[in-house]
């Protein structure tokens, strides 16, 4: 297999890795989730992205010693990750991985994601929590979305991915090309599986444990779903007949 | 037909052209979507100006009733305006993200050299400086 890149290079730690959080309004619990990133074994960068939140979350991540890019409005969260490409795309870093600033992604399944990808065996790994059974709960209402998207997305890609709503993904240089030139925006995460299934990437899900999160809630009220449904859906399907030149 | 009727429509295309004029001479309005509205504007002065030539387009669709096809003109018209508008939007929309990513990676860049450099006051910065320089935009905002 050619292996991009060489697996050793995540012990020699030249692999540069870049984790992306986005973050709004988190200042209670950022700190908490960047310093149990530095703990964890894997040596990376952390980068926020602070999407024009109203209190002090550029300087709680700040203090916690991560990089932190302030944007003067609020983007929402397609905008605010895909500028955390842009800096990776810009600083050269290998390999970037996304991670939700509300606590819910266990730092310590970092070099789970992270491995496939180093190995070079796909371009993006997902980290989900269908894979095997982990304790993670949820609605009827919500699993049933959780569902049709699978379908949709099994039914384009012809393999599954279970969790495609996950915002716990690493992915390697090229993607993160293609990211910084386009982007999904609004509900990326599902969009942006058949975005890279179009360019050919492989994507692999691998296991990890969700937490509750610490505060605040889904961006996703009951309210808003059924639009979130319909506008995925036809992100998706846009996606999948969309002709390469125009995405 | 009393006069007023006929000399109302007209003062009215008049009066919109002139506007559309005077908006495009202030620079509120883009020359490119000026032409749109000009455009509206003389075939509303021809339509007010000639009763004749309403008539005929309606009796060429085969209209009975003449003013109706006015109707339907002005609501296709305004449909494919607000279709056109919705994707000058979408268009803005991108570019405004774009540059509000650059924005934000270019302010990181200035406070980290900033912070290199030992400049005075970088301890003392909550956010980067350009975040902060807000008072120009108020400022053109209220420039009318």
């Amino acid at each position: 297999m050619n292996a991009w890149p060489p697996r050793e290079l995540l012990s020699t730690a030249h692999a540069r890795i870049l984790v992306i959080i986005p973050a709004y309004n988190e200042e209670h619990v950022i700190g908490g989730v960047i310093r149990e990133i530095s703990n964890q074994p894997v040596p990376v960068d952390v980068l926020v992205i602070n999407d024009g939140s109203r209190d002090k979350t550029a300087q709680a991540a700040e203090r916690a010693g991560a990089k932190v890019i302030t944007l003067p409005t609020n983007l929402g969260i397609g905008g605010a990750v895909q500028t955390g490409y842009r800096f990776a795309e810009r600083y050269g870093y290998d390999i970037a991985v996304q991670l939700d600033g509300d606590g819910q992604h266990n730092p310590l399944d970092l070099a789970r994601v992270i491995a496939p990808v180093a190995e070079g065996t796909v371009d993006m790994a997902v980290g989900s929590r269908y894979v095997e059974r982990t304790a993670y709960k949820s609605t009827t209402m919500r699993r049933t979305g959780m569902v049709v998207l699978a379908f949709m997305v099994r039914l384009i890609l012809g393999y599954s991915v279970k969790d495609t709503t996950s915002g716990y993904r690493a992915v390697n240089r090229k993607v993160i090309q293609l990211f910084s030139r386009r982007y999904p925006t609004d509900y990326p995460e599902p969009e942006s599986i058949i975005y890279l299934h179009r360019f050919g990437f492989r994507i692999k899900e691998v296991s990890v444990s969700m937490r509750e999160r610490e505060t605040g809630k889904s961006s996703i009220t009951p309210f808003k779903s059924i639009y979130y449904m319909v506008k995925v859906l036809l992100s998706m399907g846009m996606n999948a007949i969309r002709s390469r030149k125009l995405l | 037909m009393s006069l007023q009727l006929y000399i109302f429509p007209i003062a009215f295309s008049l009066v919109f052209v002139f506007f559309v004029i005077e908006l495009v001479r202030r620079g509120s309005l883009r020359e490119q979507y000026s032409l749109l509205w000009l455009g509206v504007g003389i075939v509303m002065l021809i339509f007010s100006a000639s009763r004749g030539f309403l008539q005929a387009v309606a009796n060429w669709f085969g209209v009975i009733y003449a003013p109706s096809i006015l109707f339907l003109f002005a609501i296709v018209a305004a449909f494919i305006l607000l279709l056109h508008i919705t994707v000058v939007i979408s268009r803005l929309t991108d570019k405004v993200v774009r540059l509000t990513q650059e924005l934000g990676i270019a302010s990181h860049r200035i406070a980290q050299l900033e912070s290199q450099l030992g400049h005075p006051h970088a301890d003392e910065m909550e956010t980067s400086p350009l975040l902060q320089a807000g008072e120009p935009i108020e400022r053109e905002r209220n420039y009318e």
